[in-house]
Formats: structure tokens, sequence, C-alpha cells
């Protein structure tokens, strides 16, 4: 395929291992993360970021798994600033020593996950006792007069401690809330019985929010909707190689955080390439940029350049082709298993690094 | 029974009076600066022009005669050309609140004209003592304005006196007295808002563009491109200024763009909601 690349990426993600002392039921992670070894040492992620500067980045959300798994993350960080990005790190909190240490190394900003607003609902869901720890680092964050964003993954069992996690929000000085309905990927696929919410819950949550953005001093709250309850698709990642560029811990570059779990797509590895080329050339980026690869109906569709057809990896994880139509979309014709989801619910979760069928 | 109810009206209107505003505290104590001295004055001429008493006509020179006072030009501000974009929208929910009210609401509403005229005078002795460059003839516009206002307020006592006759209609004087406090004092936070200091949030980096060098602003979660007129905004945007007085400089630098402080004002909200600008606490 020899598209012209016009697509220019403004973010890196750079997932740094996917290492992780938690043990979330809805982990984005691919399912068999333990196979994919941390492959780029910090020098190996400064070529990374130099090279990502080049190409227009300009920003770097520094994830994983977690982040300060790395025993190197201070030296990474660094690395980030020095090549110009504007240095962000997604966190679990875990480590509050080194925050001191990761500022002064030029980081800028800090998302930080939260579970539930409970203590025992936050540890039940990350699957260990992690809450105060959170706590603490997110007041360490305001200390340094970082800017603090949060980040609470919405699910049956949360929604209705909406107003509890919004006060904690406030309370702890975040200038940004962000509410995201679980997306069913990796681990949350495998649990989505027991973590899809009732249509009832999220429409409540939904005016809830609304009520909650008109308070004086509200900070920014971002609900991102669950879109098996909606019947469009989400415009995933802004569009197929579009915008962001991810690079995954063996040194992979992929459009999005699941996408490696697509077969037949042959992505380039930053091990073997430079990042242009990863970008530019790698026929797994290019499978799906642009229209030409859709299908009816997107292919004819008026929304096609608003949603792009939804999410490739959704697409194949419950139709089998990715490309199909998200079948989140109602005009797609395998709609009915958005449909059929719906209807199921339970209570038994299945955790991160528990056995799978 | 019937004076209790007056003795009620009278407290809500001095109560809510908007003499406690910070924004009327701040002109009291000659801490506004010109332009929004003439905001003030703009805002209160679009509330008069959407609440159309009986006396509108010497009521609205009046208030044109004050904005020239000021400095401001009486012609744009009788075509709304200086009304701020937030007080526009809290007039056209005056007005669509007027529509739906009864007669008896409407003018129950209308006594939030009960404590103006001390305000006026307040204000009058400010612009006195404090602000010498304010034509004397404001000080006529003021005292005019404050003896129709207890003209009204007293015509509209004994209007609501005379007809609100049960309880549930006094409960609904009370409530639409209430509502249009609510609706005046969301245009003074507009102004105080217009009127606090900008600059570029701690969480903001502007930079140019790697690929293009145009200018640009990267944030936590965002990264927002700008063209030259928004950079040269952002530039005034440096604590010393408040948004009227970025929007009164660009209009100065480029007289030959018609309304543009309208657009400065909205990109102005539109960077403080991204996150690109904060708001130091009140004016120096």
């Amino acid at each position: 395929m020899t598209a012209v690349v016009t697509e220019r990426p403004f973010n890196l993600v750079a997932e740094l291992t996917y290492r992780c002392p938690l043990r979330c039921v809805y982990c984005s992670n691919p399912v068999g993360y333990r196979a994919v070894r941390d492959a780029l040492d910090a020098s190996a992620w400064w070529r990374v970021f130099r090279e990502a500067a080049a190409l227009g980045i300009v920003h770097v959300g520094l994830t994983g798994g977690e982040p300060s798994a790395r025993a190197d993350l201070t030296e990474i960080i660094s690395g980030a600033s020095e090549a110009g990005l504007y240095t962000h790190l997604v966190t679990a909190g875990s480590d509050v020593e080194s925050l001191a240490e990761w500022v002064k190394a030029g980081l800028r900003s800090v998302q930080l996950s939260i579970q539930d607003s409970r203590r025992e609902d936050n540890d039940r869901i990350a699957g260990v006792e992690c809450f105060e720890r959170k706590l603490c680092f997110a007041h360490a964050v305001r200390e340094h007069q970082l800017p603090l964003s949060l980040n609470f993954v919405l699910h049956r069992h949360n929604l209705d401690h909406l107003e509890e996690i919004l006060a904690l929000g406030r309370e702890l000085g975040a200038h940004r809330i962000e509410l995201a309905e679980t997306q069913y990927y990796g681990w949350a696929l495998k649990n989505r019985a027991a973590l899809l919410p009732d249509p009832e819950q999220v429409e409540s949550a939904r005016r809830r929010i609304r009520r909650a953005r008109q308070q004086p001093d509200a900070p920014e709250i971002v609900h991102v909707t669950p879109d098996y309850l909606s019947d469009r698709p989400k415009p995933c990642m802004g569009g197929w190689a579009r915008r962001i560029l991810v690079v995954d811990p063996s040194g992979l570059v992929l459009p999005c955080h699941a996408a490696r779990e697509l077969p037949d797509l042959d992505f380039y590895s930053v091990t073997d390439h430079c990042l242009a080329d990863c970008w530019n050339k790698a026929p797994g980026m290019n499978a799906y940029r642009g229209e030409d690869w859709m299908r009816d109906p997107c292919k004819t569709c008026p929304e096609r350049s608003r949603d792009f057809g939804g999410c490739r990896c959704q697409a194949f994880l419950l139709t089998g082709d990715a490309k199909n139509t998200d079948p989140v979309c109602s005009l797609s014709p395998k709609h009915d298993i958005i449909l059929r989801a719906r209807q199921e619910a339970s209570n038994s979760f299945i955790y991160r690094g528990d056995k799978t069928d | 029974m019937t004076a209790d109810f007056q003795r009620r009206l009278r407290r809500i209107g001095e109560q809510r009076s908007l003499r406690n505003h910070p924004l009327h505290r701040e002109l009291v104590e000659g801490a506004l600066s010109p332009a929004a001295l003439r905001s003030w004055v703009t805002s209160e001429f679009a509330l008069a022009s959407s609440e159309l008493r009986a006396d509108a006509p010497e009521t609205l020179e009046a208030w044109l005669d004050l904005a020239q006072a000021v400095g401001e030009d009486r012609a744009a501000t009788l075509l709304g050309e200086r009304t701020l974009p937030a007080v526009g929208e809290a007039c056209g929910l005056l007005l669509e609140s007027m529509q739906a009210a009864t007669p008896l609401d409407a003018i129950s509403g209308s006594l939030t004209d009960l404590f103006l005229a001390e305000r006026l005078a307040e204000s009058a002795a400010s612009f006195e003592k404090h602000h010498g460059w304010v034509d004397p003839k404001a000080r006529t516009a003021l005292a005019d304005l404050g003896q129709r206002a207890d003209r009204r307020a007293s015509a509209a006592l004994d209007f609501v006196e005379a007809h609100a006759t049960t309880d549930g209609l006094r409960g609904g004087c009370v409530a639409a007295l209430e509502q249009r406090f609510e609706i005046h004092r969301s245009v003074f936070d507009a102004v105080s808002k217009a009127n606090a200091h900008l600059r570029l949030s701690g969480a903001a980096q502007r930079r140019a563009d790697p690929v293009d060098g145009r200018p640009m602003v990267v944030l936590p979660e965002r990264a927002v491109r700008l063209n030259p007129s928004g950079d040269e905004i952002l530039t005034l945007c440096d604590g010393s200024r408040s948004a009227l007085d970025v929007a009164s400089e660009l209009q100065n630098r480029h007289p030959e763009v018609a309304r543009l402080e309208e657009d400065v004002h909205a990109f102005l909200s539109e960077m403080e909601g991204l996150g690109v600008l904060e708001r130091r606490v009140s004016s120096s």
C-alpha cells in the first residue's frame, strides 16, 4: 500500500511497561500482557522522543501498566522533556517518593487513576490495597503545583457513587475529572457482564454530571460515554493513525493500545525502524487510514468523516472482522451483538492475572 | 397583613441589592479601571433596555448620558455593540422571563428598583472622589436615574399591594422579584469576571508548532493551535490586564475591525474554558 500519509501525529502514548502492582478487572492492557517484555531501555526511549518531536509530536503521555514500575522513569522523563515534549504522566500513584525527582526532571502534569470514592470499593476493583497511597499521591502532586487530572473508570458498581467521586475530585484539587465509562477491551471484555451498567444508571449519571458541571468553579468534567449504550460508535483515537501514535513496551508502533490484538496486521517496531517509517510506512498503520477500506454501511455514510466507522478493534473483537462497521452503530448489520450484550448481567469478576479460558 | 408583605418585599430588596456585590464595592472604593466602569454602564444600559419600563425613553437617555460621561460611544452603546456576550445572554433570559410573566409578576420583578437610588448615589460619590476624569454630567444622570427608580418603585409597590390579594399571588411576587435579582446579579458577575486579570495558566506551555512554526499552546490533555491574532491576544494576557483591558487594547490597535471586542471576549472565554488562561482574583 502506498498511501500518501497526510496525517501528522500530535500526541505520543508511551507505554513504558505492562507491569503494574494493581490488578484492575477492566485493565485495557492486552490479556496476554505477560508475554510482552520491556524491550526499550531509557536511551532507546530518548531516541523515540527525539524522533517524535521531529515528526511534529508536542505531547507525550507516559503510561503503562504502571510507568513507575520502571526503575529508570526519572531518566525517561528527562529525555522526553529535553526533546521538547510536554511530559504528562499517567499513573496509579504507586510511587509518591519519586515525584519530586520527576518534577525536577521536567514532568509537567499528572493523571492519576482512582477506582472509586470508597476505599473498600476502590481496593476491590484494583484487586490490591492502594486507596490511601493514591490520596497521598494526589496531595503531593498539588503540593508541587502540577496540574492534576483524575481518571475514574465507571461501571455498574460505582456509577451510583458519582457525587462522592466528584466531591473527592474537587477535594483533591483536580483541574479535570475524567469519568470514563468502561470500554470493553482486554480484561474489561472478559468482565463485560459484571461491569456493564443498566441504561437507567447511565441516563441518571448523565443528568447528574450535567448538574455538577453547572456548579460554580467546577473543574472540567469529561464524561466518556459508554459506547455499548449509545447507537453511534465513538470516533476511536480520533481516527486510525491520524493524530495519536502509541509505542508499546516491546517497541511496536501502533495506532491505539489495543491494535496489537488484531490479526494479520504488520506493524513496525522502533527496535528495527525509525519512528517516521513506523508511522508512515508500516502496512498496519496504513490499513485503516482514510476511507478506502470501508464497507457498507460506512462507505457511503454521511457520518463517516466524523466517527471514522468507529473502532476497528471492537469490530474485530465482536464481529471477527476489523473491516466491519463497529457493531455499536445501530446501522451495523451486526448491531444485535451489542443488543444481546446489554441483556447480560452478572456479578462475578475475573481479575487481571487470573486464568481466562 | 399587607404592611407585612411590603416589609417582606423591602427586605428582599435590601438583602439582594447589588450594593453588596463585589463589583459595586470595587466601584465605590475607586478600584475599577476606566474600561471596567464603561462595561458596568453598558451592562446597566443592556439591562434597562431589556426591562423597558414605562419611562424607558428618559431612563435609557440618562444611561446613554452616563455612558458618554465615562468615555463610551453613545451610538455603539445604543446598538449593544459594547455588551459583553455573557451580559447579552442574561438579558436574553430576562426578556424570556418577561414574556412569560403575568403583569403582577412583571411589576413585582421591577422592585429591583427599591434600593437602586442608594446604589447610584454611592456610585456618584465614588466618581467625585476617585474618578476625576469622568465628565461631571455623570452626576446629573445618576441623580435622575435614582429619582426615576424611586418613583417607579413606589408605584410598583402600590400596584402589588392592591393586586397581590392571596398567599398564592404574593408567593408569585416574591419569586418574581428574587428571580429578577438573580439575573441582575449574573450581569454583575459577568462584568466582574471580565474585569479579573488574566494570565497564562500554570499548566499551559506556549510554543511554536514544530512542523509549520505556527503558535500553539500545549496543555496536559490537549494542544490548541492559534492564528496570529489569537497569539497576539494571549501575549496581552500577562496578568496585568483584564479581559476588558485586552479587548479595548485590541480594538485600539485595530480600529478598522468592526465589533472586535465581542470576538476578543468570546476567544478569551474559550481559552479560559480550555484551561489556557486563568483568572487572578479580583482586579488590582
